[in-house]
């Protein structure tokens, strides 16, 4: 048995497939993952990746549609699609595992009205499809309803303990009211961007003087991605988190046998069934204090690692969320917009 | 096209009008309507190398193969960053500001100052007219003094906030000590403010959680900041040139006519501009107290407004700071890397 096999099927462990590309997913699934992760910036690398494969039915949009909406035609093909290939493990687990995900237009991470109204639209893509937001305090707002509506929720850019605690929080809120009134709660995925966190501290302390070394600065993500696992695990939270970003094992051994569900890309697989690790769970080895508090010399690393580091509303002021939402936007919504179409963009550059 | 308002601006106004774009068919245009100055940026180095193919086919030729990392995208740079600095040769003044071209080091390293002033060496020397960018970040203003000392021309950019082209143009003063105590000539200076690209970080911040702001106060929030930053350079005499930069509509422009500020222009704006019909200088006009007092409401507004609302570590933590970097990156200079050539 590999490590993956092992993760998937002796532990309370999950692993998903991190891309829309369908040899990729095929290839994953038999390697075990249980569900598919997607993004704009995945949806458009699929295109270019497999076009004979999609160009059939990115045709078949026409090309009329605005801008807005044909972006979030593209992303229905693709989630569409792995929603289709993981349906039976969806049927097969009760609904447990087997998502596809539908991301809400980045552009929007601050129009709580806007996300809930588009939340509405993705939700009738399928039912085994969660919808895709950012941890913002907007983004909150939507959670509590799609939580009351029993829209299955999974909350991204989220790089921070508050962040988390807030989605569990506002979960918790919706969840409440949709069991006064007979409905099923749904799923709720907490995203933690370790990789992405471990990026911008190394940016921040280099450009701080820090001097810290790579293995300290490599350990941050993980080390916030613990600290909210043991906070949810203590308050009894039904919130999954999904360690994402991932760089390499370690991110995957750190968190192996907790009750989380890995997003991991076909590269990564790779590492990990390369490395071989020692079967055994990671969940309850503690950080290095020593390499804690070397980290609390950034203080955007206390702003990321302390329950009350941030407030809602700096959520979507942190740089993490800005630069993730730029990525998201720029380099993956803005493109699909006029991807085959004869519809110009409207975007600045 | 004919751009009346363009040609008055820097035909008629202490202004100086730089074009925003790497295309060669915009530049000429802009140059023809009074551009004396060039700016570009990753992403602009791609977009022309990846959208008018043939035009740099020839010129690309003389690029050796087989090139990576950081060469092979300083050598693509190079190529077309030295065709337009020929084009602006002919209007090279150090002290007016003009006939200059822009090259930006790698946004992936916005936080190592020695990385950056290596990097910035190399880019100086492809000719006396290119002006080199690097970020407003702590470790980019450092480097910027570092610069100045050895006499490059320097520009400041993923910069939005009084703060950071306070600490730009305080760096520029040590360096240009630095450079009289060592016998070299100071270059050129520019502290960029990319004042739309400000507007659009507070619209999200304000939908998110100011919903008290109005989008007419959000699209002055960057006018604010130039305006408030143009009025202590002129106290404290800094020679820093201000540039406004990533404008969003002609207001960025009209309301700072007449400034002696070198103007960051991109053809959309240009467009804009040409239905403006009257000529006035609108630089001495503050923006509204009401306005600015709503937008103060906005932590993040304070941070951009007040001349210390953040210390230089902070500069790379800011909203701004990051969308823009990731921006360079992910459609600039990594796309680069992965050409074909």
């Amino acid at each position: 048995m590999n490590y993956l096999e092992w993760l998937g099927k002796c532990t309370p462990t999950a692993w998903w497939h991190d891309s829309g590309n369908p040899d990729e997913i095929d290839l994953a699934i038999r390697r075990g993952a249980t569900g598919v992760t997607t993004n704009p910036v995945l949806t458009y690398r699929s295109f270019q990746s497999q076009p004979d494969f999609w160009l059939p039915k990115v045709r078949a949009l026409g090309d009329d549609l605005e801008p807005e909406a044909r972006a979030e035609a593209l992303l229905k093909l693709v989630a569409g699609y792995a929603a289709e290939r993981v349906r039976p493990i969806y049927a097969a687990t009760g609904g447990r595992q087997g998502y596809a995900l539908g991301q809400l237009n980045p552009a929007r991470a601050g129009d709580a009205e806007g996300m809930l109204r588009q939340a509405r639209r993705v939700r009738s893509w399928g039912e085994n499809i969660a919808v895709k937001l950012p941890t913002t305090a907007a983004g909150l707002e939507v959670i509590e309803h799609l939580a009351e509506e029993g829209i299955p929720i999974c909350a991204t850019i989220n790089v921070s303990v508050a962040q988390a605690l807030s989605v569990a929080a506002a979960y918790e809120r919706g969840k409440k009211k949709a069991m006064q009134s007979g409905v099923k709660p749904p799923l709720c995925i907490v995203v933690q961007q370790v990789g992405r966190l471990d990026d911008y501290l190394r940016d921040v302390a280099m450009d701080m003087k820090l001097g810290l070394p790579e293995e300290v600065v490599t350990m941050a993500g993980l080390a916030v991605a613990k600290r909210t696992y043991a906070l949810l695990e203590e308050m009894g939270s039904d919130c999954v988190i999904m360690p994402a970003g991932l760089r390499g094992a370690y991110h995957v051994t750190g968190m192996a046998g907790g009750r989380v569900i890995y997003t991991i890309n076909t590269r990564v697989q790779d590492m990990i069934l390369e490395a071989d690790p020692e079967q055994v769970p990671g969940i309850d080895t503690p950080m290095d204090e020593a390499v804690i508090r070397q980290l609390q010399r950034i203080p955007e690393f206390v702003r990321a690692y302390e329950p009350d580091g941030m407030q809602p509303r700096e959520f979507i002021t942190y740089g993490v969320t800005q630069k993730l939402l730029s990525q998201f936007n720029e380099t993956g919504w803005a493109p699909l917009e006029t991807y085959l179409s004869k519809r110009a963009s409207a975007r600045w550059i | 096209m004919e751009n009346r308002f363009l040609r008055w601006l820097s035909g008629s106004t202490a202004s100086v009008y730089w074009h925003d774009s790497a295309i060669r068919s915009q530049q000429l245009e802009a140059f023809a309507n009074g551009a004396v100055g060039m700016t570009t940026n990753p992403f602009l180095v791609h977009q022309t190398l990846s959208s008018d193919p043939d035009f740099w086919r020839e010129r690309l030729a003389t690029v050796p193969k087989g090139l990576k990392g950081d060469e092979k995208v300083e050598a693509l740079m190079q190529c077309v960053t030295t065709f337009f600095a020929e084009a602006a040769e002919p209007f090279y003044n150090l002290e007016k500001g003009t006939g200059f071209v822009c090259a930006q080091t790698n946004p992936n390293r916005t936080g190592d100052a020695g990385y950056m002033v290596e990097q910035a060496s190399r880019l100086a020397k492809w000719a006396r007219n290119i002006c080199v960018k690097l970020p407003a970040t702590r470790a980019g203003i450092e480097a910027y003094e570092e610069c100045v000392a050895l006499g490059c021309n320097v520009a400041a950019t993923v910069s939005f906030t009084v703060p950071q082209v306070l600490r730009v143009a305080e760096a520029r003063e040590r360096g240009k000590r630095r450079a009289a105590a060592n016998g070299v000539k100071p270059g050129l200076g520019i502290a960029v403010l990319m004042v739309g690209r400000l507007d659009d970080y507070l619209r999200d911040v304000s939908h998110d959680s100011a919903p008290q702001v109005r989008e007419s106060d959000v699209i002055q929030a960057g006018t604010a900041c130039i305006k408030r930053a143009y009025a202590i350079f002129n106290e404290r005499g800094y020679d820093t040139f201000l540039m406004p930069a990533g404008c969003r509509g002609a207001n960025h422009i009209v309301d700072l006519a007449g400034a002696r500020m070198l103007m960051s222009i991109a053809p959309k704006i240009a467009e804009m501009l040409s239905d403006v019909g009257d000529f006035a200088e609108r630089i001495g006009e503050p923006v509204d107290p009401e306005v600015i007092g709503r937008l103060m409401t906005m932590p993040e507004f304070r941070k951009a407004y007040e001349p210390d609302g953040m210390k230089p570590e902070e500069f790379i933590t800011f909203g701004s700071t990051n969308r823009t970097t990731d921006q360079f990156i992910n459609d600039g200079w990594n796309p680069i890397l992965n050409m074909q050539y």
